[in-house]
């Protein structure tokens, strides 16, 4: 029925928008800018003013212009209208990376953590083995052996090689809350373990799911980028690696074209920015140490530190602080 | 500095008290701010604490009682404030400079600097939290020292052996770390700490909460003989009426935020006079005297967030009336009581009975038999149940030595005992939560290997376990219809009954969760302890199992509701005939209701009888330590037998001998 829906929907954006509020501020300001980029990744295309790949006779690098806003690569591409399309790769790359090493980590993790013994021993060890492994000679010869076939493989050798660590992390969480009554309870009922797993242990584990899903789209961005600056890349799209890649083959800075380099470089520095907040922001969430360590608090027209002692408010009215 | 030649501590008096209280509270009023209206925890309280006496304030958690005695020191943080009221310290140290009294509530940073633990000190609940892990305890109690007094490194290490000496532990124990030491040790350095600088008020919250009840009587013992040595006052908080009666010179008893009854020990012990204070002495099992049925206090506080209307206990209230709804909540002088016995309620009168007479329920009157002879169908027992922890490397705990056991159909069995007796691991065992390390398990006289995985369900459809901790035990994400129905789901098969709305409001009714509607889309967070605890309890009938293991099911609650949980299960006992085991610290409550009594120490079964008559005559020196321990309100400061204290000696030097 559309008259229940529409309310519904209504209902459920507006929970959103509560709780984006309730959220810190370095989170609310993470995600501001991460919307952002997402925006540019979807609609990028149609907002570039020119063909990135456009070449022009001119051999050197044109500063920033009312036409081109963030300067002109050697061959005459508009770097603005490079990065603008670059995006979309970069964020998919970004996100289908945290979507698939979060999952492959929630999942070793959880049931390394929660089934212990054998299972735990076993897994333990394929992580570490992963943790140690030198991750980017591992990616520069893998990709570079595998045919350039866009972002998808690229974002399964990622997640291969950078899911370890947050399955170390969801082990650890895992093992502190399966001795909580509530776990043992759910056995005592008789659950079964993947029920308990998935049904109980999880949903208490979303913070911190989050978080690693976060700091493995930020490992994944910065890992693409360096490995596209190396050149190891699909050149027939674009991303933010590539731009930096022919700024630095095309000798940007023997010539002095900063535009050609630095507009990419803080793009990339911004988005990585943006996900790093947002961390500082969930970990306040899940953490309320670090939040206590920030509670001053506006009592009238004084802040209160921690350490303060109890303020007296006389001719106090509910509500007037 | 000082010159070398003072004494290292100026514990002498310098400096004449004017006679009156050494803390006088008046009108104090504190509130937490709140977006969805302020919770006013403490409503214009009068208080006084005089010279070398011991003040308790008893009452329910979140009655105020921790909130008046931090906010009167200004130790607790906005959104605390205190929004009204004086607090005056008189001390001898600042008689001089402060003729008048120190006045708390206008005094800044530095000035409060000055009175924290130099004047007043506090004792927190918590010893393993308030103490710093990674020092030594010596290093601790002289950083302590020297924070208020100064005097030399050397003079405050000479101090802090003194001191460990006083509340008696041995001097080499300086050397350890808090985890080293056992909790009621690590309780005794607290103390130590506290009284380290000499100061005239000790605040002591919840001190020997979460100790056995030995330790705790040793505590006490200590705090009374050095309070006596010493001549500090104690404000003493504590949900436990009963041991108040043992140490306390004056009893206030606090409600909802304000004072309800203060008066002295020996007033509150013949009865007390407010209904509340009756309420909550008649919350206690006793372990003298004829077995009665007790009523414990229906209900619940009220919210403290806005203004309350006449007496806020009202609703909880057998003899309220009307007129109940218009009382200014003052405290008045109760007529023909000693002076100084103040009560907030103007109807009582000395004398007044409760209209329901203490029932008697022991086998003479008839009103409920249980008796070892004649026991039900054996269910559930356990033979020679062991359990080691550790192995691999290092060395092996044992934690369960060869017990053994028998549940019986309709009849409840007491597992009594102290933390780390083995009580708890025996639950496991049995619900198969844990394996054994050797010992069998039977089911109706077959044996059963529960922790099996193709058992496991079968074995839970019969034997179920209640959690300690109500607080944790349910999935705080989960609703409550959430728990009954997976619970309801599982065993389907075998109870043949639907994870239907109307099987989730049939537990929630057995249970007593009425209105259902209510409860059943409630979260955990929404619900009190005693509402999670019965919660947990409709869980586990869910499967309808013959056997219920309740581990300690009551002690993280209020004593005011303690009973109507414990009847709860009494009942289950007697309609569904489930054969339960009550696992417990708290002897006096397992002779309340259970039909047999074990007693447990170290691992061990030391005597095992009927309830009754192994709480009337118990052989062993171990149960005769238990007894002669347990805080009871009818006898002031039992003496405990001569063999048990031997006892008690040998355990506490045990206790350093092994840590």
């Amino acid at each position: 029925m559309p008259e229940s829906s529409a309310p519904r929907f209504i209902r459920g954006l507006r929970r959103i928008l509560v709780g984006y509020r309730r959220l810190p501020i370095k989170a609310k300001v993470g995600i501001a800018i991460l919307s952002v980029y997402i925006l540019v990744a979807i609609i990028g295309p149609w907002l570039a003013p020119y063909d990135p790949n456009a070449t022009t006779t001119q051999a050197v690098p044109e500063g920033p212009t009312l036409h081109h806003l963030f300067g002109t690569s050697a061959t005459g591409g508009d770097v603005l209208s490079q990065i603008l399309i670059g995006t979309r790769a970069t964020v998919i790359l970004g996100l289908a990376t945290g979507v698939i090493a979060t999952t492959l980590s929630v999942l070793v993790g959880t049931a390394a953590g929660y089934l212990g013994g054998y299972a735990d021993e076993a897994l333990s060890l394929l992580a570490n083995i992963f943790l140690v492994m030198p991750v980017l000679p591992l990616l520069v010869v893998i990709l570079g052996y595998l045919p350039h076939t866009g972002e998808v493989p690229t974002a399964i050798v990622l997640s291969a090689l950078g899911w370890a660590w947050g399955a170390r992390v969801m082990r650890a969480q895992t093992m502190s809350l399966r001795n909580r009554d509530f776990v043992l309870a759910a056995r005592e009922v008789g659950e079964r373990p993947w029920r308990i797993i998935v049904f109980e242990l999880m949903p208490n584990q979303i913070g911190l799911i989050a978080a690693s899903f976060v700091g493995t789209v930020f490992y994944a961005i910065l890992t693409s980028v360096a490995l596209a600056f190396l050149g190891i890349t699909n050149f027939s799209d674009w991303n933010y690696g590539d731009i930096l890649y022919w700024a630095q083959s095309g000798s940007a800075v023997n010539l002095g074209a900063w535009w050609w380099y630095v507009f990419p470089g803080v793009t990339v520095a911004v988005l990585g920015m943006s996900l790093v907040l947002i961390n500082f922001g969930l970990d306040e969430l899940s953490n309320p140490r670090l939040r206590s360590s920030r509670a001053t608090r506006k009592l009238g027209r004084r802040s209160w530190r921690p350490a303060d002692p109890t303020p007296v408010v006389r001719n106090y009215v509910e509500g007037m602080l | 500095m000082v010159p070398a030649s003072e004494p290292p501590v100026a514990l002498a008096t310098n400096g004449a008290r004017p006679p009156g209280p050494v803390l006088d509270i008046k009108g104090l009023s504190i509130n937490y701010l709140s977006e969805s209206g302020d919770v006013r925890a403490v409503r214009d309280v009068d208080m006084e604490l005089h010279p070398g006496k011991i003040v308790g304030l008893a009452g329910e958690s979140g009655c105020g009682k921790s909130t008046l005695a931090y906010g009167a020191v200004r130790l607790l943080r906005p959104p605390a404030i205190v929004t009204g009221g004086s607090v005056t310290y008189h001390g001898r140290r600042l008689a001089a400079k402060h003729p008048g009294g120190f006045d708390v509530l206008a005094s800044d940073d530095a000035g409060l600097k000055a009175i924290r633990w130099r004047e007043v000190a506090i004792v927190f609940q918590s010893a393993m939290n308030a103490l710093n892990p990674v020092l030594r305890i010596e290093d601790q109690i002289v950083d302590g020292i020297r924070a208020h007094l100064p005097i030399s490194r050397e003079q405050a290490y000479d101090r802090s052996r003194e001191l460990i000496e006083m509340v008696g532990i041995k001097q080499d124990r300086l050397k350890a770390y808090p985890h080293e030491l056992s909790g009621g040790m690590r309780q005794r350095v607290m103390i130590a700490m506290a009284l380290s600088v000499d100061p005239e008020v000790v605040i002591m919250d919840e001190p020997t909460t979460g100790l056995d009840v030995i330790v705790q009587k040793e505590i006490l013992k200590e705090v009374l003989e050095l309070k006596e040595q010493l001549g500090f006052s104690v404000l003493f908080i504590t949900h436990d009426l009963s041991l108040l009666l043992e140490i306390a010179d004056q009893v206030v008893v606090m409600y909802a935020g304000q004072v309800v009854e203060q008066a002295p020990t020996a007033d509150v012990r013949s009865g007390g006079v407010h209904p509340y204070t009756r309420g909550l002495l008649g919350s206690f099992p006793r372990l003298r005297g004829p077995r009665v049925q007790l009523t414990g206090i229906p209900g619940a506080p009220p919210d403290l967030r806005g203004a309350l209307k006449g007496c806020p206990f009202h609703p909880r209230c057998a003899f309220a009336q009307d007129a109940c709804l218009q009382i200014d909540m003052s405290l008045a002088q109760v007529p023909g009581m000693g002076a100084g016995h103040m009560t907030a309620c103007p109807f009582v009168a000395p004398g007044r009975t409760l209209p329901e007479a203490a029932r008697v329920i022991d086998r003479a009157t008839g009103v409920e038999d249980r008796s070892v002879a004649d026991a039900g169908d054996l269910v559930l027992a356990g033979v020679d149940l062991r359990k080691d922890y550790g192995g691999r490397r290092g060395h092996v705990v044992s934690a369960v030595k060869g017990v053994s056991l028998e549940l019986h159909r309709g009849r409840v069995v007491a597992l009594v005992g102290a933390s780390g007796s083995g009580k708890s691991t025996i639950a496991k065992l049995l619900s198969g939560q844990e394996k054994r390390t050797s010992g069998t398990i039977m089911l109706d006289g077959k044996q059963i290997e529960p922790s099996a995985r193709r058992n496991f369900r079968a074995y839970k459809s019969e034997v179920q376990m209640v959690f300690q901790d109500p607080f944790a035990s349910l999935n705080p994400l989960k609703k409550v219809s959430y728990h009954l129905q997976r619970a309801l789901a599982v065993h389907s098969s075998r109870t043949g009954r639907e994870p239907s709305v109307a099987e989730i409001d049939r537990l929630l009714e057995q249970v007593k969760l009425n209105p259902v509607e209510k409860f059943r889309d409630a979260y955990p967070h929404e619900l009190s302890g005693g509402q999670r605890q019965r919660v947990s309890i409709a869980r586990a009938l869910a499967a309808e199992p013959r056997v219920l293991l309740a581990d300690e099911p009551v002690s993280m609650l209020d004593v005011s509701i303690r009973l109507e949980i414990l009847d709860l299960i009494a009942e289950l006992r007697t309609n569904s005939q489930l054969a339960i085991l009550y696992i417990t610290h708290d002897i006096a409550s397992a002779r309340y209701f259970a039909d047999e009594i074990l007693v447990m120490h170290q691992g061990e079964i030391v005597e095992r009888g009927p309830a009754e008559e192994l709480v009337k005559n118990p052989t062993q020196a171990y149960t005769q330590l238990l007894i002669a321990s347990s805080p009871d309100p009818d006898t002031f400061a039992s003496e405990v037998p001569e063999q048990a204290a031997i006892l008690a000696r040998e355990g506490l030097e045990k206790e350093v001998a092994s840590e």
